[in-house]
């Protein structure tokens, strides 16, 4: 599939992420290949925790769905992170203040220069959402969705059937190489 | 199989119908000059300018008397009165103005222009799912029958917080949010929508807007006080100043204009003033207190509703409250106006795009769920399947047109279900224009997976939800459509 190569950056160097949890993991080399290969069965959503006020934060329960796919404690570590660059982002302390003030001065000016800081936390959020996909979630059969395009309301993971459930793994591993 | 064979001739006759009404996919080149914007098919009545940069509500007339108002009543100030302040009183006066009249600008522009802090519409898969768990809690409701207002309740800071349901964007809406009707979006800490200002008043301008009569009331008191200044001072020494018959006239004709000048502005100002530095003084109570316009209307906060009764989102100081809301992290806008439209993506007005494909026993639920007609069809994916094949072959077929709803929006248990056989009806298509779309659009790094069901369902061939009778497909279909007119009625 080489046309889809140029719209991924992340997938380009096509490093094998091996699982060495068993049934719970099938091999996908790479998210592109998760996706060609595999059918979308389900969408998840985390829903957002309002019970700290509007701040962004999302609820750690662990969905049923994800029960047989993935293990509680690296879902609610990656959710917790997220929380947790979410409250950095929205931290209202001397940075902020100065960051407010100084825009202020500025006719808010100076933004036009530089990148409020909640932009920048939303890229490290990003960051760490495609790293959390190749080396957790997508050697699982899911995928993690940025919350910001789904305007910041829910945490889609998309899960995809597990190939390797239905024949053998080597079977899905065929399936994928011959998609790519 | 038996089924296997009238499938595929089935699916080209799906095709060409859908094709027949939808702009001709024959070349995936004619696709890639129609990209959209995603500002261009945002379902809101927001207009948009300069390539969506510049947001603002439908109805703008009054934001333009404000401009007009503003510029003149200014300009005139800056014409007439400051070349006399400034050689008599002193040269600050006509800069602390522009500083003031730059600030009073820059700020009217920010908050008419800028997103309010509109929240997206829900995609099909988020409402489907929404719609699931509101009726595991209620209980399937009846044929015919519209379910209750659909609430949840969620505890903040000890306070209890109703959430609503809002039946347009297919969200609950967070705390403090709340649909203009004006513009058809539900806004993030909703305070009013502004039509001074021509657009609503939210989470992400609300500073600007709040600097805005802020700094117009100074403005305005600025202005006010140096034309009397001006007027008082003509009084005073204009006999001073003339010695020939010519001088005289020539002031008087002056004096005269310039007089006209001054009464409009003095008149301006007179009424500005009060009712801007009350404003600004109603919103440095909101500020201080931490609500909304909306919330101190609604009286929400209020010791009248009860002993219990608090805001439950103050700081607790005033100082805290005002530092927060003016010096806070400014949020980024949700709606990302100028991104590309995947053309795979599902949009959430059109939500027969590529949905998940849900096991029989979901799609059931939903289609019980949101559509009432077909609760009492015991096959599921036959009655949804034929009519869903023709309008999901109208998103991938109109793929960069605007997202007009073809059905209506409440039911996405039927397109969950449909889509199953309507991806597979797209198959040749979708396989092809889908890898051109990929090329078209890099700018969406990772694009969602609700894009990609197209693909992953080619070698999906036989499923076991899909298994339908094809001869109790033409009964159902008319039932489907029945029910689907009803729907969009609603």
């Amino acid at each position: 599939m080489v046309t889809s190569s140029g719209e991924l950056d992340f997938t380009s160097t096509g490093t094998g992420i091996s699982s060495s949890h068993g049934n719970m993991a099938t091999e996908f080399h790479n998210l592109q290949e998760l996706r060609h290969s595999a059918s979308l069965a389900n969408k998840v959503f985390i829903q957002r925790d309002y019970t700290d006020g509007t701040v962004c934060k999302f609820q750690t329960k662990f969905p049923s769905e994800l029960d047989s796919r993935i293990e509680r404690t690296l879902f609610e570590d990656t959710v917790k992170t997220l929380n947790n660059y979410y409250a950095e982002a929205e931290k209202i302390g001397g940075q902020s203040y100065l960051e407010g003030c100084l825009a202020c001065l500025t006719v808010y000016l100076i933004f036009l220069c530089i990148e409020t800081r909640y932009e920048k936390v939303l890229k490290k959020i990003s960051r760490y959402i495609q790293e959390q996909n190749e080396k957790v979630y997508a050697p699982r059969g899911l995928l993690i969705t940025d919350p910001i395009e789904r305007g910041m309301r829910v945490i889609e993971i998309s899960v995809y059937e597990d190939r390797g459930s239905s024949g053998s793994s080597s079977g899905s591993s065929t399936t994928s190489s011959s998609g790519r | 199989m038996h089924l296997g064979v009238e499938e595929p001739i089935r699916e080209c006759q799906y095709n060409q119908i859908c094709t027949h009404n939808s702009s001709p996919m024959d070349t995936p080149h004619t696709k890639k000059k129609k990209i959209k914007r995603k500002w261009q098919v945002f379902p809101g009545r927001n207009k948009f300018y300069c390539n969506g940069r510049i947001m603002m509500a439908k109805q703008t007339g009054v934001f333009y008397l404000t401009m007009v108002l503003i510029l003149v009543t200014s300009g005139l100030f800056f014409a007439f009165d400051c070349p006399f302040l400034a050689s008599n009183l002193t040269p600050a006066i006509p800069a602390i103005g522009g500083v003031l009249f730059v600030f009073v600008m820059g700020m009217l522009l920010r908050a008419s222009f800028s997103d309010p802090g509109v929240l997206p519409r829900a995609t099909p898969e988020e409402a489907a799912d929404i719609e699931r768990q509101i009726d595991a809690t209620n209980g399937p409701s009846g044929p015919g029958y519209r379910p209750p207002p659909r609430t949840r309740e969620v505890v903040i800071n000890g306070q209890t917080v109703k959430l609503k349901y809002c039946f347009t964007c297919k969200i609950f809406r967070p705390p403090r949010a709340s649909h203009c009707s004006l513009c058809d979006n539900c806004v993030e800490r909703f305070d009013h929508h502004c039509p001074w200002v021509g657009n609503c008043v939210g989470r992400r301008n609300y500073r600007f807007f709040y600097l805005f009569i802020l700094s117009l009331s100074f403005l305005t008191i600025f202005i006010f006080a140096f034309v009397i200044t001006h007027v008082i001072l003509n009084a005073l020494w204009k006999p001073l100043a003339l010695n020939t018959v010519a001088d005289f006239e020539a002031v008087q004709k002056i004096s005269i204009f310039l007089n006209n000048c001054t009464v409009l502005e003095v008149v301006v100002c007179f009424f500005s003033v009060w009712s801007i530095v009350g404003l600004s003084g109603f919103h440095t109570y909101l500020i201080s207190s931490n609500q909304t316009t909306n919330e101190d209307i609604k009286g929400s906060w209020s010791s009248k509703r009860g002993k219990g009764n608090y805001n439950p989102y103050s700081y607790g100081n005033f100082i805290t409250n005002c530092c927060a809301a003016l010096c806070g992290p400014l949020p980024p806008s949700l709606i990302d106006r100028r991104g590309f439209v995947q053309p795979d993506t599902p949009q959430p007005a059109a939500q027969t795009n590529g949905t998940s494909a849900c096991p029989s026993n979901q799609v059931q639920s939903h289609m019980a769920a949101t559509n009432p007609l077909l609760h009492s069809q015991p096959v599921i994916l036959g009655g949804g399947a034929p009519l869903q094949a023709k309008t999901s072959l109208g998103g991938p077929c109109s793929t960069l047109g605007p997202s007009q709803p073809s059905l209506p929006s409440s039911i996405p248990g039927l397109s969950c279900g449909g889509e199953l056989m309507a991806l597979r009806d797209s198959e040749i298509h979708c396989h092809h224009h889908l890898h051109h779309q990929h090329f078209i659009s890099p700018e969406e790094t990772p694009s969602p997976p609700a894009a990609l069901p197209c693909a992953t369902h080619l070698g999906h061939h036989v499923h076991p939800a899909q298994l339908f009778d094809p001869a109790s497909q033409d009964s159902l279909h008319e039932d489907s459509v029945r029910g689907l007119v009803k729907l969009s009625s609603v």
